[in-house]
């Protein structure tokens, strides 16, 4: 057996996971979040997926996509520009400044 | 014979979701099938529904994630999803708690659980509930197989836990209900999201159908994967419901592939023996 696939990507799950729960914590993301980032040691990649919903990239990192479509609703994808997002990863929007 | 009613069915969000924009045609019979439910568990006159699901990682992460785990709430907000996206209030609804501990105490001389007092209720058990409880008025104690974050729970494990619940529930007075959620083939949220696995639905649904245990329980974790997707792996609580069952045959209500909710929909309802 591969041992624990699902620790792929464990601190930007738990960042997901907690952001789609604790309206406190995606606060933070709105108003602290590089802090938030650095609570959760996320890598600049990962920073750079969230920022730009690029949702096929975190797939392919290990995410759950039960993580991502929440997410992605909360932020204002649409369904099929989400699922195109799965099928070919890359930005859906620009980050912002 | 306090489990009087026992059924399974499906659970994914896109039934109260995306019915508005799903072809009529494709949705009807599994609404009919939903609606015929509603009809038998109002029927059955429960005092309390003990509900078998995945949670949707709305209550549970790798941090600290139980196989199996019951709710022992006064009550239980739902849904977590929001309005605008699920299509179903918020609400509260009602638990059992002095039942769940007596449950859970019965079930823990097979089969270990986890337990909670704050767990919150996701499409998993909110839509099943919107169509079948619709004024939530029957007590609900819901139990969690984690289907999300491997190493999963095996198989043979959640037929034990039916066989565990059903004789707990037997120990109990009132007039008890139990319906499994999930499943069958899907890919959530997923590139193939819409993909429906016909043959193995109907494969798995005549081994349930006739109690067969070791067909129900043969799959490899990898297999469900491929074969049925990442949501077959809700199988679980399906087999749940065949372990409570054990001994007894059930009954295929309905069964249609919905693309448009992203499930192949189903209705067992098993024989009480
Ligand atoms: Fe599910």
């Amino acid at each position: 057996m591969k041992l624990l696939i699902s620790m792929q990507a464990y601190n930007v799950q738990k960042l997901i996971f907690h952001m789609n729960t604790r309206p406190a914590v995606y606060e933070r993301y709105g108003s602290d979040r590089d802090a938030l980032f650095a609570d959760y040691k996320l890598s600049a990649a990962e920073q750079d997926y969230i920022e730009t919903m690029n949702v096929g990239a975190l797939y392919e990192m290990g995410v759950q996509p039960q993580l991502l479509a929440p997410f992605a609703g909360r932020e204002n994808i649409a369904w099929l520009d989400y699922i195109k997002g799965m099928e070919n990863p890359g930005p859906l929007r620009e980050k912002e400044d | 014979m306090p489990l009087v009613f026992a059924a399974a069915t499906n659970h994914g969000p896109g039934i109260t979701a995306r019915r508005e924009t799903a072809p009529e045609d494709e949705v009807a019979p599994f609404f009919e099938g939903f609606e015929r439910l509603h009809q038998r568990i109002e029927a059955a006159k429960l005092d309390a529904l003990v509900m078998v699901s995945s949670d949707h990682i709305q209550n549970l992460y790798m941090d600290n994630m139980p196989a199996f785990i019951i709710g022992l709430g006064d009550s239980f907000p739902g849904p977590t999803e929001d309005e605008h996206f699920l299509k179903i209030p918020k609400t509260i609804v009602p638990g059992a708690p002095d039942l769940a501990a007596a449950l859970a105490d019965e079930v823990m001389e097979t089969v270990d659980l986890a337990y909670s007092g704050e767990l919150a209720l996701d499409h998993g058990f909110m839509v099943p509930l919107h169509f079948l409880t619709p004024d939530y008025d029957v007590p609900v104690v819901p139990l969690i197989i984690n289907c999300m974050f491997p190493p999963y729970p095996k198989l043979g494990r959640a037929y034990e836990l039916g066989r565990a619940l059903r004789r707990a529930i037997d120990q109990q007075p009132g007039r008890i209900g139990l319906l499994g959620t999930g499943g069958l083939s899907h890919w959530p949220a997923a590139p193939l999201s819409g993909k429906v696995a016909v043959e193995w639905d109907r494969e798995f649904l005549d081994a349930m159908t006739a109690n067969r245990r070791d067909d129900m329980i043969r799959y490899t974790d990898a297999e469900i994967e491929r074969d049925g997707g990442p949501g077959g792996h809700e199988i679980r609580s399906w087999i749940t419901v065949a372990g409570a069952c054990e001994g007894s045959t059930g009954v295929l209500d309905f069964y249609t592939p919905l693309p448009s909710f992203a499930i192949g929909g189903a209705v067992v309802e098993m024989t009480i023996a």
